[in-house]
């Protein structure tokens, strides 16, 4: 059963990075860059990650926890469009204690921009039973993308959180 | 020498509501059934090729006028919940060159005059391959034909 309500929103972020799109999409596309910045960045913890080939109907499937939390959240998405260096579109779900939460489309372009990259992202979402969901979804989005900026410079993004958000410190991987 | 190809994304949603002389459990089963499905769905000249009515299942439908190009609907099922809601994830290719990438969301609720259909479709159209005016008027088209087969089953009409 759900209470009935599905939202529909669009997101538009973007985010300047101070390096060329073939690197910003390989950070954006490898396993392993992703594992640092997508799943682990402030201290969440990553129970299992597969798939990683960047191609149209490649899947990734994953299960992880906020820090401190028991909670465990899933996020299983597919390639639909993939120009490499330009462009990914990808469909992904999430769950949160095994309930969906959300069906979204995302769109992420890859335009260069100067010596650097302008990451355009852009979700297309169904967010079910919570509205609320919109706010918290662009909120985590931004931070996902200033989590890359931190992997595009060779740091692992540590931010404790505090109500005020205050508090953000980094360490370079080991 | 090819043209190199103009990189765009055009982001567009349309939602379509509309009420259906049947039980909501008929609707469903007109969605979730892959023979019902394939009845209204696919154009005389289409085909359903694939349907697996389960999250992460896939719909892959295709077929071409004549002389015309060969279009491929190719979805993944995202979310269901049965007799409810599903979302669905596609692409759209004309002649092997996607056009769009989309998710749609179904919802169907009781209404007194038999069952409500929310159609709400999300889509990022491709290097101006597509349109969204025009997918929106193919989609009333195919749901036009759903209406067609339901009126057709209410009438004792074989289809």
């Amino acid at each position: 059963m759900t209470d009935g309500t599905v939202t529909h929103a669009t997101l538009c972020l973007d985010r300047v990075y101070d390096a060329a799109p073939a690197r910003v999409y390989e950070a954006f596309t490898d396993p392993a860059a992703r594992r640092r910045w997508f799943f682990q960045a402030d201290h969440w913890a990553l129970h299992r990650h597969s798939g990683g080939e960047t191609a149209v109907g490649a899947a990734e499937s994953s299960a992880f926890s906020p820090p401190g939390a028991d909670v465990v959240i899933t996020n299983d998405s597919v390639y639909m469009d993939v120009v490499p260096n330009e462009r990914l579109v990808f469909a992904y779900q999430m769950t949160v204690a095994g309930k969906p939460i959300s069906a979204s489309l995302a769109t992420a372009e890859f335009r260069p921009e100067g010596q650097g990259t302008r990451l355009v992202f852009t979700e297309q979402g169904a967010y079910f039973d919570d509205p609320g969901q919109v706010a918290g979804r662009e909120e985590g989005t931004r931070e996902l993308l200033e989590a890359l900026a931190a992997e595009l410079e060779g740091r692992v993004r540590v931010r404790i959180p505090q109500p005020d958000r205050s508090i953000e410190s980094f360490e370079t991987p080991a | 020498m090819s043209t190199p190809t103009t990189r765009s994304v055009t982001h567009a949603t349309f939602h379509i509501e509309r009420v259906f002389d049947c039980t909501p459990a008929r609707l469903w089963r007109a969605f979730s059934n892959p023979a019902q499905k394939a009845a209204w769905a696919c154009h005389e000249t289409w085909a359903m090729e694939e349907m697996t009515f389960a999250v992460g299942g896939r719909e892959v439908a295709g077929g071409s006028d004549a002389g015309g190009p060969f279009w491929k609907f190719d979805g993944t099922y995202l979310d269901i919940v049965e007799g409810e809601r599903f979302v669905v994830a596609y692409t759209m290719s004309r002649d092997e060159v996607r056009v769009s990438a989309s998710i749609i969301t179904w919802e169907i609720f009781a209404d007194p005059g038999g069952a409500r259909l929310k159609f709400a479709d999300q889509g990022a159209y491709l290097d101006g391959h597509a349109d969204p005016a025009e997918r929106e008027a193919g989609s009333g088209v195919g749901l036009d034909n759903l209406e067609a087969m339901l009126r057709a089953e209410r009438e004792g009409v074989l289809t």
